[in-house]
This record gives C-alpha cells, sequence and structure tokens, in this order.
C-alpha cells in the first residue's frame, strides 16, 4: 500500500524538479543578459565586487528565517 | 520565503498543486526582477544627482566600499560592532492572503526584490550600494545590476522543488536553513574580503601611478 503510495507521488516529484531545473536555466540566461548588458557600460573593476556582493544578497536571503 | 510558497502550494488540492507550484514560481521569479529593477531605479536616481553634483568617481565609492567592507567583515569575525541600519520589517505574510495566489506570488517576490527596504540578510549589501552609487553615469547598468540581484533572491525559491523541501514541514524547512548556518557565515566573510581585494586591487595601482 506505501509502495503503490510512493509511486503514485513519483510523477509530480520528477516533474516538480523539471519545472525547477528549466526555470534555474531560464534565471541564469537572464542575470547573465544582464550583467553582461551592465559589463557594457562599466568597468570590471567596479563590476566584479558589485557582482559577487550582490549575488550573495540574493543568496543569502534563502538562510534567513 | 520558503515557508511562504510551501503554504501557498500546500493550500491547493493534491490536483491542482503542480500547477499551482510552476505559477508561484515563475511569478515569483518575475515579481523578484521587477522589485529588484524598481529598487535599481531609486538608485539609479540618487547616483545620477550625485554624478551631476561630484562628477565621476568610481575609485572614491570604490574606497569607500572597500571600508564598509572592511568594518562588515570584522563585525563578522566578532573583532567589533558596527551600526546595520536597515528596513526591520519583511514582506507582509498578510499579503498572501489579502491577494489571489498570482498576485500574492508576483507582490510577495517584488517586495523581497526591493532588497534594500527588507530586512538585510547580508553585510554585503552595504559596499553594494556604495558601489552602485559611485556608477551614477550609467544609471542602466545600475538598474541591470539591482534586478539581477532581485532576481537571485527571488530564484533562491527554486530549492523548493529541486531539493524537494516543498514536500517536508515547517520545521523540517527552518532545521535545513539552521543546518546551513557555519557555510552561510564563511561564504558571507568570503564575499566581503573578496570586495575589500578587489577594490584594494583596483585602486592601489592608480594611486601608485599617481605618486
Amino acid at each position: 500500500m506505501e509502495q503503490r503510495a510512493a509511486s503514485a507521488q513519483a510523477p509530480p516529484d520528477h516533474s516538480a524538479r523539471a519545472t525547477g531545473a528549466v526555470l534555474g536555466i531560464a534565471v541564469i540566461g537572464v542575470v547573465a543578459a544582464l550583467l553582461l548588458r551592465a559589463g557594457w557600460q562599466v568597468s570590471w573593476f567596479v563590476l566584479a565586487p558589485a557582482v559577487i556582493s550582490g549575488t550573495w544578497v540574493g543568496v543569502a536571503s534563502l538562510f534567513s528565517p | 520565503m520558503l515557508h511562504t510558497i510551501r503554504w501557498m502550494v500546500e493550500r491547493e488540492p493534491e490536483a491542482e498543486r503542480h500547477r499551482a507550484r510552476a505559477e508561484v514560481l515563475v511569478l515569483f521569479l518575475l515579481g523578484g526582477l521587477a522589485g529588484g529593477a524598481l529598487v535599481g531605479s531609486v538608485i539609479a536616481l540618487l547616483a545620477r544627482m550625485i554624478f551631476y553634483l561630484s562628477g565621476s568617481r568610481p575609485l572614491l565609492f570604490l574606497g569607500a566600499a572597500a571600508v564598509v567592507a572592511a568594518a562588515y567583515a570584522g563585525q563578522a569575525a566578532a573583532f567589533w560592532r558596527v551600526p546595520r541600519p536597515q528596513f526591520h520589517h519583511q514582506v507582509p505574510e498578510s499579503w498572501r492572503n489579502i491577494f489571489s495566489r498570482k498576485v500574492a506570488s508576483f507582490v510577495y517576490a517584488a517586495g523581497l526584490g526591493t532588497v534594500f527596504f527588507t530586512r538585510l540578510s547580508s553585510r554585503a549589501a552595504y559596499p553594494l550600494a556604495i558601489l552602485l552609487l559611485g556608477i551614477g553615469r550609467t544609471p542602466i547598468a545600475i538598474i541591470a545590476i539591482m534586478a539581477s540581484v532581485g532576481l537571485v533572491r527571488a530564484s533562491t525559491s527554486l530549492v523548493l522543488p529541486l531539493l524537494h523541501l516543498d514536500r517536508v514541514s515547517s520545521d523540517r524547512i527552518v532545521m535545513w536553513i539552521g543546518s546551513k548556518n557555519r557555510i552561510v557565515q564563511r561564504l558571507e566573510m568570503t564575499v566581503l574580503v573578496s570586495v575589500i581585494c578587489l577594490s584594494a586591487a583596483s585602486i592601489l595601482p592608480r594611486i601608485l601611478l599617481m605618486g
């Protein structure tokens, strides 16, 4: 019974992962395009620390309760 | 944030959850992008005013960002205390009850995407703000950088489907967050030190050349 319940839940799990992966790839593409746009105007010595700190500011919010 | 998304998906009937999850995540990402672009526009306006008043001085702001990063790195290492000015409120949780699922997802993430108008989860936000204020000559670049920050902040919601955290209890999510505490502190310090080093690597050769 439990096995049947587990197998019934399996397809949504995979599709959820696939959705996450597709959206993740889209995010990487958009972020890369935005940073290339910024990098076209701003020199690397300002852009590099801004990108590193900005990316971390975004990621760190995941770990704040 | 993870609790909010999980809650919004879990309250849907089982058959609807897959579609609801995809909808919530897509609108969450769009909201983060919009919120980031919005706060980027506000910073760009301030930076543009500074640019008109004092001209382009990226090195000065780079130096200031390095000093602030050093101050907060010292705080992170428990050497001294530095005030952390910020808004103490997070995005109101009531929004998820007031608005429909789609609107709540977008508005909630847009609120989070405004970064500086919410509780700051990282000290690296302060040197970032200073760096951006120093590039008022290129306001579009400021908006692009902040839009990407907002999008990255919203995209952290993707750990829910990728790590199957949308199927666990709130307590498990809290435990999962707590288990990453040490690595988060190390990464925070690494980022602050990187800002100091990159800024110094840009400023010092110019100072030596002038001397």
